[in-house]
This record gives C-alpha cells, sequence and structure tokens, in this order.
C-alpha cells in the first residue's frame, strides 16, 4: 500500500523485484543504482546471493504535485528464504518480476511467475500491477518474445524485454512501474486508502521491521477488498476545428497503453492489457450504423458504439465510471480479458472503446452452420448448448445481472461454465429476452427445416433422451412439448 | 521505446550538436519519472528538474483545454537569465527536456539540435 509522507507530503511506492534465483534481480537494482547514481543497500550475501534484500532509494517524478520517492526492494530468490521473500511482497505497490528467459531457465520461471500471480491474486484492494522484465535476452538460447507472451497470461502482466548485466531495458521496466504504481495509488486514494507516515523507512529500518516480524512479534497487514477508479486525467491535445466534422466519421487509431491515468477500467491492470495487447497502431473499421470495429493481431477486438463519442471529457468519464460498473456487477459471468478506455479521437472529442479478447461462442463451438450435423451429435450438443445457456440465465438472475444470453454471447470457460463473451452494452438487455430453451427450439427448428422426417424424429429421440438425463422432471416434461412441437410437426 | 543506452546515445549527439549543452532528459509525462539523461554537470539536478517540468507541461496542457484550444502542444521554451530550457513533446507519453548556456547558445539553436534527433525518441 502506497503511503503518502507527511512532512514533505511525498508518495512513497514500494517497487519490489522477485523473481528465481540468480534471475537478475540485484543486478537490476545495481543497474538502476547506477543509472540513479545512488548506492544500493544490502543487509547480508552469502556467497553472493542475496540473504534478507537489496534496498535503493530514488526521489523522483511527480504526482498530482506531490514528490514520489521510490523505494526499491529486492527480495532474496531461493525457496529457503520464500517466507521472508512473501513479507516484502506483502506491502509491494507493483512488482517487477526479473525472469531468466534462457531456455533451460524458463521452465523454472514461469513456475515461480505463476506462484507469484497467486500471490498477488489473492491480496485484497486494488490489483497490483506486474511487470515481466525477461532478462538474460542476450543468451544465445533465449526463448523468442512471441514464445514468452503465449505462455504467460501477457494480458494481465506486462512484458518488457532487458539484459540486466548492461542495463538495457531495465530504466523501461522501471519506469513502466511506477506508472502502474500510481495507478493504483489513484484506486487507494479514491477509496480512502492511502496511509500516511511520519516515519522515514530506510533499508536498516526495512530490516528490523523483517526480523521483528520473524521473530513472531508483528502481525501482517491487511488491507479491504478495492473496486474501481476513475479519476483526473491530463488533457488531451485537440485538433483543428476544420477537420473535426470529418474525422468523425473516418477510421480513428484504435486505442493504446498510452491514454492518461484515470481513464482506463480497470486502473492497474487495464494498462497492462492495452500495453500487450495494442502492440501496433490499428484503424478501426467502420460499419453502416456508425460502429467502430476493429481488431489486433493478438486475438483481441475493439468496439465502440455509435452513440460512444463524447464532446467534453467529463462526459465521457461519467460514461466510463457507469459503464465500469456494469462490468463489475456482471463479473462473475464475464469472460477474462477486457478493458474500457476512454480515448481522444484526434478531433477535440473523447471516445469509449471496450478491447475484448475474441473467445468461441457456443453457436461457434456446437452449432456452426448445422449442415454437417448428424442427429446423435446435434442432439448432444444442442442439449449441450441449451444447458450452458441456461446455466447462464439462472447466473444472471442469481448476480443481478443483465446481459443478453444467445448463442452468440455465450461460451464456455476451462472449467465448462458458461461465459459472456460478447459485448457489453451501454443500456441493459431487454427483460423480455428469450430464455435458454427458447433460443435452442429455434435453432432446433432450423435445423429440422433442412432434414427429412425420419431424420427429424431421430434428433427428437436424441435431444429428449439427453434431456431427461440432464433436466429436472418439470424442465423435462417442457422441452418434450416444445421439441415435440419443433421437430414433429 | 527507446533504450537507455539508444537515449543517451542520442542525447550525445544532441550535445555535440548544440553549443553550451548542459543537461538533457526524456521524461515519462505521466509520471515526471526520467527514462534517460544526459548532464555535463553534476550540480544541476536533472532528476528533480525533469519531475517539476512534467508538472508543467501537464498546466499548460489543462490550460489549452480550459482555453479550447483545438491544437497540440509542441514545444516550450524558456528563457533565463544564463540558461536556456527547451521541452520537446515526442510522444503523447513522453518529452525531452534540455538546458543550455545561454552565452554559448541561442533558441534558434538549440531548437534545430533537438528537432534533428527528436523523432529517434518518440
Amino acid at each position: 500500500m502506497a503511503i503518502l509522507h507527511q512532512q514533505d507530503r511525498a508518495i512513497i511506492l514500494r517497487i519490489v523485484y522477485d523473481g528465481p534465483p540468480e534471475a537478475g534481480k540485484t543486478t537490476s537494482v545495481k543497474a538502476l543504482a547506477q543509472s540513479f547514481g545512488r548506492e544500493v543497500y544490502t543487509p547480508e550475501e552469502q556467497q553472493g546471493r542475496t540473504v534478507y534484500f537489496d534496498w535503493l532509494e530514488h526521489t523522483g517524478g511527480r504526482f498530482d504535485g506531490a514528490p514520489i520517492r521510490c523505494q526499491i526492494v529486492s527480495v532474496p530468490g531461493q525457496d529457503c528464504w520464500r517466507a521472508r521473500r512473501l513479507h516484502l511482497l506483502e506491502r509491494a505497490d507493483v512488482v517487477v518480476f526479473v525472469g531468466d528467459t534462457s531456455v533451460a531457465a524458463w521452465p523454472a520461471t514461469l513456475e515461480r511467475l505463476q506462484d507469484l500471480r497467486g500471490e498477488l491474486d489473492r491480496r485484497e484492494g486494488p490489483a497490483v500491477g506486474l511487470v515481466l522484465q525477461a532478462n538474460h535476452r542476450d543468451a544465445p538460447s533465449a526463448v523468442p518474445l512471441a514464445a514468452i507472451r503465449r505462455e504467460v497470461d501477457s494480458t494481465r502482466i506486462a512484458v518488457i524485454e532487458s539484459t540486466a548485466i548492461d542495463g538495457t531495458g531495465v530504466r523501461e521496466a522501471f519506469v513502466f512501474a511506477v506508472r502502474l504504481a500510481l495507478d493504483r495509488v489513484r484506486e487507494e486514494q479514491r477509496m480512502g486508502l492511502l496511509g500516511q507516515t511520519a516515519v522515514d523507512l530506510a533499508g536498516e529500518g526495512l530490516l528490523c521491521e523483517l526480523l521483528e516480524r520473524e521473530a513472531g512479534t508483528k502481525p501482517a497487514p491487511s488491507e479491504p477488498l478495492g473496486g474501481t477508479r476513475l479519476d483526473d486525467a491530463a488533457p488531451i491535445v485537440q485538433g483543428p476545428p476544420c477537420v473535426r466534422a470529418q474525422k468523425a466519421n473516418l477510421p480513428q487509431r484504435l486505442p493504446s497503453h498510452d491514454v492518461p491515468s484515470g481513464l482506463v477500467w480497470p486502473p492497474v491492470e487495464g494498462r497492462i492489457f492495452l500495453r500487450e495487447v495494442t502492440k501496433t497502431p490499428v484503424l478501426s473499421r467502420l460499419t453502416r450504423t456508425g460502429d467502430h470495429h476493429g481488431t489486433f493481431g493478438t486475438g483481441h477486438r475493439a468496439h465502440s458504439g455509435v452513440d460512444a463519442v463524447f464532446d467534453e471529457i467529463e462526459e465521457g468519464r461519467a460514461m466510463l465510471v457507469a459503464w465500469a460498473r456494469a462490468h463489475v456487477s456482471a463479473q462473475a459471468l464475464l469472460s477474462k480479458g477486457r478493458c474500457i478506455v476512454l480515448a481522444a479521437t484526434g478531433d477535440g472529442r473523447f471516445r469509449l472503446w471496450q478491447i475484448v479478447r475474441e473467445e468461441p461462442s457456443i453457436r461457434q463451438l456446437f452449432i456452426g452452420d448445422g449442415e454437417n450435423l448428424v442427429p446423435r451429435l446435434a442432439a448432444r450438443q444442442l442439449a449441450t448448448a441449451s444447458r450452458l445457456l441456461s446455466d447462464a440465465q439462472a447466473a444472471c438472475v442469481r448476480h443481478s445481472i443483465t446481459l443478453p444470453c444467445t448463442l452468440d454471447t455465450i461460451g464456455v470457460s476451462e472449467s465448462g461454465q458458461p461465459i459472456y463473451v460478447g459485448d457489453v452494452a451501454f443500456t441493459a438487455a431487454s427483460s423480455d429476452a428469450p430464455s435458454g430453451i427458447q433460443i435452442v427450439m429455434r435453432e432446433l427448428a432450423a435445423l429440422a427445416e433442412r432434414r427429412t422426417a425420419s431424420e427429424r424424429a431421430e434428433l427428437c429421440r436424441e435431444f429428449l433422451q439427453l434431456q431427461r438425463r440432464e433436466l429436472s422432471f418439470a424442465q423435462a416434461a417442457q422441452i418434450e412439448a416444445l421439441v415435440t412441437h419443433t421437430l414433429l410437426t | 521505446m527507446a533504450s537507455e543506452k539508444q537515449i543517451q546515445d542520442t542525447f550525445d549527439r544532441v550535445a555535440q550538436d548544440v553549443p553550451g549543452f548542459v543537461a538533457a532528459s526524456l521524461v515519462d509525462l505521466e509520471s515526471g519519472m526520467t527514462l534517460g539523461a544526459r548532464s555535463m554537470r553534476p550540480d544541476f539536478d536533472l532528476t528533480a528538474a525533469s519531475a517539476y517540468n512534467s508538472e508543467m507541461v501537464k498546466q499548460k496542457l489543462k490550460i489549452m483545454k480550459a482555453l479550447k484550444l483545438e491544437t497540440t502542444l509542441e514545444d516550450m521554451l524558456l528563457t533565463l537569465g544564463d540558461q536556456i530550457h527547451l521541452i520537446k513533446l515526442v510522444s503523447p507519453t513522453s518529452f525531452v527536456y534540455l538546458v543550455a548556456d545561454r552565452s554559448q547558445a541561442n533558441l534558434a539553436i538549440v531548437r534545430n539540435g533537438v528537432n534533428k534527433h527528436a523523432l529517434a525518441l518518440g
């Protein structure tokens, strides 16, 4: 948790360098120290390995007028110091994970990164940003960057290449980490979680704290649950008025991670997501309805509706807040890998975008065009589709979610549960939407039209058999009537 | 984004082109953190200067917004008694901050020297 210093009103950020042993954590901190012209404090080393931590302080940058004081801490990497490492991670405002990306070390790096991801996900409060400083890029056997991105969930982890030994990429990773930490500070400010201190903690102080804790005298800090944060943003440069009218109807550059703080949701992970997804500038495609669509080469799509453009940033931000709340309330059903962002249009206005990872829908997974389905298979797949739609609609009722559940908007999670894979609209879905069963019946009817009478009868039998096994008696009876009506008339 | 080494190499070239070069940094506008810096004078606190100047750029952008000036901010020139300070925006999120000795350089030379190399940092 970031802290505000009472005397000089400085924002104190804790930037923790984590990673497996000998991945380059200490080397990175030392490279930063050299770059800042400062000394690293290391309480103890054993055979060149960190035992407690490395400590470096750097004051630089400003946040809403306040100086930023960075406490840069690297953890001991060896497994025997795990408890110590976890304690040091508890106060992190952002974590730079230094990973050895040579082929031999990559599996251990990935395992450790997943362990860290789990630890950070368990933390309450606003999300803690995570930067993977992919180190040892000078090694001849370094894992290709594309493979690294594939294997880490790079929409939640920013990946920056480095060769810590000569300092390449170290500063870049650090500055991006500071930006993520500041996103988190904004969120903490909004939630009233920003603590205050009159103490100037130095490396020696952290060592005392650590030793006291290990002697069993100090409880672990805890933080309340976080929500969404959308705060002050830097103004955005506007284009000349003469081109303003024209630009509204032109393809637009899709948003990138350069958007100011406070204009992206979720607050910390949204920026990481944008950084990893929007690697190259892409122009949107304008539809006849005035909506903007775009796809990135990373398996993500962007959409902005015709009504999602605002003359004033405040209007846009108010809608961003409302939309973020809608996302939060629907999180139980929403697919992972999405963010919303308010970006300048280039003509002095602002446009709201949603960027969503492409996931297959039930229709794509189970139905396709329906032409090649044999009755037995079709029945099984329609039954699965029906079950998923019903479960999705039940989840909507349970969590008061108003999302349209259709064959095109619902998909399946890895655990077999329904997830919403469509775009989230500004306005709530109509409450008189057809039920899951009704939707599947419609599909059945379309399929039946193209079948012979005997095929229809077979489809009917198979479908009813499966439904009886999977559903309650009352539901099965209702379906039986519907199926009979759909297929046999 | 340019690496720290590329940034320093760029500033070396700027220093060659700008007589009286004192210091230069590439600054992240949002946080005010320097992404790379080069200084000829150890007594000049480039880190602090970069941070304060990021606040100034943000204020200027706010002023432009308040005045509904529908244009872009390219650079800011500040003339001190013995120094020239130039702030050149090289991307929506970063700017170059350069300080030169006024007795050896003039505004045109400084601006030209930075513009010649700034694109490499965007």
